[in-house]
């Protein structure tokens, strides 16, 4: 178990550090940074020397990628180019907002979509089954951002003027203004983000739940004299979360990459709003280490559902 | 926790497709109906199926003949109709320049259908072609694509795609192109699995010992037992480009304006979403009929082709 | 009163093609430490049957139009279904075809077994574990105190059909349910569980009710038998009775599709033509005609229903003891064996 653990996450390390000689070289597709500053007069040759030596832009591509490697590798995510401070400073005040809104749309996705995809499989076909068949699709069908818009609209616009008090913010996230405050702003853009989350979550368990309902087991237990709901809650639900629970350990380490859009909607203060950010500044080198964060998120989360289900699954060794 | 819809075969399967059952249930008759007939009459069972594909159809013939049909050119500008809401002139409005929604919505339609098309072409060739090498082929072919589809799957999509299109500006034939690229490997992974089984199956080695040549295998055995599956995974991922490029066009950096896409008018909108409720509405409400009716086509073709369902 | 007495049991799907008659009118009857073989192929209805007993198919698309199952004068049909909670695996237990998808992989099997034995009688949860572990050692497993913590995939498939059988009688039921308990193992290991399904008998006292396509199993265990084919009971009597002089075409093609050592000379083997008929689409008059070698023009107008033919022994079909043995002769000389 603990070698093919070692294994795994030896594998999960090369691939890293592959995934990060790509994005390295694909960002430095973008060009030259410094073109912005040999383009203004003001700027002398010899400043220029100066950046083009700060930021190693001296060096032949291979060595620039070598260097900031294993910067990154030390915690120093390198120099930011738009403003005069270090890519670290700028992105650690991003981390706890991101982390707060994909809290919260994990949470909201398994309190419903467990359940209710429970619930779908043992009454399959009911109205409310159908019901929620029917919404999933509309929820795959819809885009995020636009799902984001009509709730600013409708939540934010039309019912503030309706109530005639705010009751849910649009856009940003205060540090300040305690917790009811922070839900406010919280709300809508979680809403957003888990309304897919939902769709897709309460699909797969009724899936997952259906496959171990047919099951041979499932009748053992019955013909054991079972009531219903042990069989159910016991033998069926301890199959049927499974799956689940290696889905959502590969789905956190989509967060990221998830969180773009519905944080640059509601302009939430999180990593997915930075990426966005500094890509409207060409600042590449912050983007640079958020896409390198994002891939290293999936790796790892990937390893930890690897190694989740080991755990729950008993077959499932790997010595 | 994603903005996009990932994988949705496994997902709204009441239980998926394994690999091999289609395999198992063959392409012969089947109590004096053929395999076609089969899928047609499960198909037609599909009410909802059939409405996506009808509108659907809709939809495509709309954009081909926008030209035509369009009531307005797209930059046509009438200043003395600025932010007008729905009339008969104008039946989904007017925008801050005074150009006809309704129109715009037409043309910006093409570029997302073109895109959904596109994609789900390329990604089916690709992810087909080296599906098929990596699972008929194993050992040293299939560690190498098998390892370079996992490696695509570990770049962070939409991150990656975003960096890309604010590099090099997106026109409708490059995003197609490079959401294809970053798409494939699902498709390739499920074409895979379905060919590893098929092709441990009995009468293809079968066929394999009285000498039939890999080509003459790969056609008559492994290809027909694979199409049900890739057109089905097709579908998802037509509706799955068409709302990725609306996110990336939303966000800036996908089609850029002049040229009218539904994402970037969208964008457009935000400014006036409080007071021109119609510019908001009606181009979303567009992107979420074309997904929903592309999904439902490709739930029903998923229940028409799967051999598992009851006949 | 028998202990377990089945009249006229009908078992119906309702499907949208119209009404599976799975099982139509079965009855037959088993005293404490007797075993009946229910003998048929595969759609013939013995594992509805045998499901009907324990009321445990689906409903719907399941219904019981009529017939009783009294189990010690207790309908069954009519039970409610906590009562019948208290009756399966406590009263009538059962064990199924296939030992590797029966048992659930997420538990022990000694967390499986305790569950049996605590849901039916008061005790600790250490007094079960003790007699889990007694269980499987009376079933043969080595080590039972090590193996009763293992998880299923951690036994060959043998061994779980023995955990299985453990765990079947666990509550010392009166009647154990046996649905092809072999198929699924290898030949060598069939023959021990049937012999360790004898032994157990012997020593607990449990009625079994074996159901099975495999001819040999009933004449190795079975006191009686009854043949299944298309959802109707066609011939039952005693095992030696049936086996040495069937009464019903079915039967005895049957018999003679099998390969045997014990006949003097060689038998040609006969196989039966055709394939089981479709509970939807039965054929007019016998069900059996369109397969029959003693068709005759009657058998496509008249429906037979079970009649005795000898004491204790009956058979659903028009042909009288003396023309089916006529008839038998003249296959028999055909095929050129000798009496």
């Amino acid at each position: 178990m603990l070698a093919y653990v070692v294994r795994r996450t030896i594998f999960s390390a090369l691939i890293l550090l592959l995934a990060s000689a790509v994005i390295f070289y694909i960002v430095s597709l973008a060009g030259d940074p410094l073109t912005y500053l040999r383009q203004n007069p003001r700027v002398s040759p010899e400043d220029l020397a100066r950046f083009t030596a700060l930021y190693g832009l001296d060096k032949p591509l291979w060595q620039q990628y070598f260097i900031w490697i294993t910067d990154f590798l030390t915690g120093d995510m390198g120099r930011s180019f738009s403003q005069n401070t270090s890519v670290n400073s700028i992105v650690a005040p991003r981390v706890w907002p991101t982390v707060l809104l994909m809290g919260s749309s994990l949470l909201i996705t398994i309190l419903i979509a467990i359940p209710f995809g429970v619930y779908s499989a043992l009454k399959k076909y009911s109205a409310l089954d159908n019901a929620g068949t029917f919404l999933s699709f509309v929820g795959f069908s819809m885009p995020t951002f636009w799902l984001g818009l009509i709730l600013q609209l409708v939540l934010g616009v039309y019912l503030t003027s309706w109530a005639g008090v705010r009751i849910f913010y649009t856009s940003g996230m205060r540090t300040d203004g305690g917790f009811v405050d922070v839900l406010q702003h919280l709300a809508l853009p979680a809403i957003a983000l888990s309304v897919i989350s939902v769709a897709q979550f309460s699909r797969f368990q009724r899936a997952a739940m259906l496959d171990v309902l047919s099951s041979d087991y499932l009748r053992t237990a019955r013909a054991k004299g079972l009531p219903q709901r042990s069989v159910y809650l016991k033998h069926a639900l301890r199959n049927a979360l499974m799956p689940t629970v290696t889905l959502l350990a590969i789905e956190m380490g989509l967060i990221f990459g998830g969180a773009v859009v519905t944080e640059t909607v509601f302009a939430w203060p999180g990593l997915g709003f930075l990426l966005i950010d500094s890509l409207y500044k060409n600042d590449y080198n912050v983007a640079r280490a958020l896409l390198l964060i994002a891939a290293a998120l999936i790796i790892f989360f990937n390893l930890v559902a690897d190694v989740a289900y080991s755990f729950v699954d008993p077959r499932v060794s790997y010595d | 926790m994603v903005d996009q819809p990932r994988g949705m075969t496994d997902l709204r399967a009441d239980g998926a497709m394994g690999p091999g059952e289609a395999a198992a249930e063959g392409y012969g008759k089947v109590e004096g109906r053929t395999q076609k007939q089969i899928v047609w009459r499960r198909f037609k069972r599909h009410k909802l199926a059939i409405a996506g594909g009808l509108v659907l159809l809709l939809i495509y013939v709309a954009a081909l003949a926008t030209p035509v049909i369009a009531p307005y050119e797209y930059d046509e500008s009438d200043f003395t109709a600025i932010n007008q809401g729905p009339s008969a002139d104008h039946p989904m409005g007017t925008d801050r320049l005074g150009r006809d929604e309704l129109t715009r919505v037409l043309y910006g339609g093409r570029v997302s259908l073109v895109v959904g098309l596109g994609v789900g072409t390329f990604v089916t060739l690709i992810g087909g072609i080296v599906g098929l090498l990596s699972g008929y082929y194993g050992r040293r072919v299939d560690t190498a694509l098998a390892g370079l589809m996992d490696f695509v799957l570990v770049l962070p999509f939409l991150p990656v795609l975003l960096v890309l299109g604010s590099i090099f500006q997106f026109s409708a034939f490059t995003i197609t192109f490079v959401i294809a690229l970053l798409l494939w490997p699902r498709m390739a992974r499920i074409v895979r699995g379905q060919v590893l089984s098929i092709r441990n199956q009995d009468y293809v080695q079968a066929a394999k010992a009285i000498g039939v040549s890999d080509v003459r295998i790969a056609f008559r055995h492994v290809l027909p037992n694979v199409v049900g599956i890739m057109v089905v995974e097709a579908t998802l991922v037509v509706a799955q480009a068409i709302l990725i490029e609306t996110a990336v066009s939303y966000l800036g950096l996908g089609i850029q304006p002049p040229t009218p896409s539904w994402g970037n008018m969208l964008e457009d909108s935000r400014t006036t979403m409080t007071t021109q409720w119609w510019l908001t509405w009606f181009p979303g409400l567009m992107i979420v009929l074309t997904a929903l009716c592309v999904n439902f086509l490709g739930d029903g073709l998923r229940d028409a082709l799967d051999p598992k369902a009851v006949e | 009163m028998a202990m377990l007495e089945v009249n006229d049991l009908k078992t119906h799907f309702k499907t949208q093609d119209g009404t599976v008659k799975a099982v139509d009118g079965v009855s037959f009857s088993l005293e404490p430490g007797e075993t009946l073989g229910i003998v048929g192929e595969s759609g013939s209805g013995k594992s509805v049957t045998a499901l009907s007993l324990m009321q445990l198919n689906p409903k719907p698309p399941v219904e019981y139009p009529e017939g009783e199952i009294l189990f010690e004068g207790q309908d069954l049909l009519k039970a409610s279904e906590s009562r019948m909670q208290k009756i399966r695996g406590n009263d009538i237990a059962m064990i199924f075809q296939d030992p590797m998808t029966s048992l659930n992989p997420v538990f022990t099997v000694g967390d499986q077994i305790t569950e049996a034995i605590r849901i039916h009688q008061q005790v600790s949860k250490g007094e079960a574990k003790k007699r889990a572990v007694q269980v499987l050692k009376d079933v043969g497993i080595a080590n039972p105190e090590r193996r009763v913590d293992e998880y299923p995939h951690q036994y060959s498939g043998g061994m779980r059909q023995r955990a299985m059988i453990a765990m079947g009688l666990s509550c010392n039921p009166k009647v154990l349910i046996a649905d092809e308990p072999t198929t699924a193992l290898d030949v060598t290991i069939q023959a021990q569980i049937l012999e360790l399904m004898v032994d157990l008998q012997e020593k607990y006292g449990t009625a079994i009710v074996m159901i099975t396509h495999d001819l040999g199993v009933v004449a190795q265990l079975a006191d009686k038998v009854m043949v299944m084919y298309a959802g109707r009971a066609v011939e039952q009597g005693p095992t030696d009775d049936v086996f040495y002089d069937p009464m019903m075409p079915y039967t005895w093609s049957l018999l003679r599709s099998i390969p045997r050592l014990d006949t003097a000379g060689e038998v040609r083997l006969l196989p039966i033509k055709g394939t089981p008929p479709s509970l939807i689409f039965l054929p007019e008059g016998c069900n059996f005609n369109p397969r029959c070698p003693f068709v005759k023009d009657e058998c496509h107008r008249i429906d037979p229903a079970l009649e005795g033919k000898k004491p204790g022994h009956a058979a659903a079909c028009i042909l009288s003891p003396e023309e089916l043995e006529n008839k038998k002769h003249r296959v028999d000389e055909e095929l050129g064996v000798e009496g």
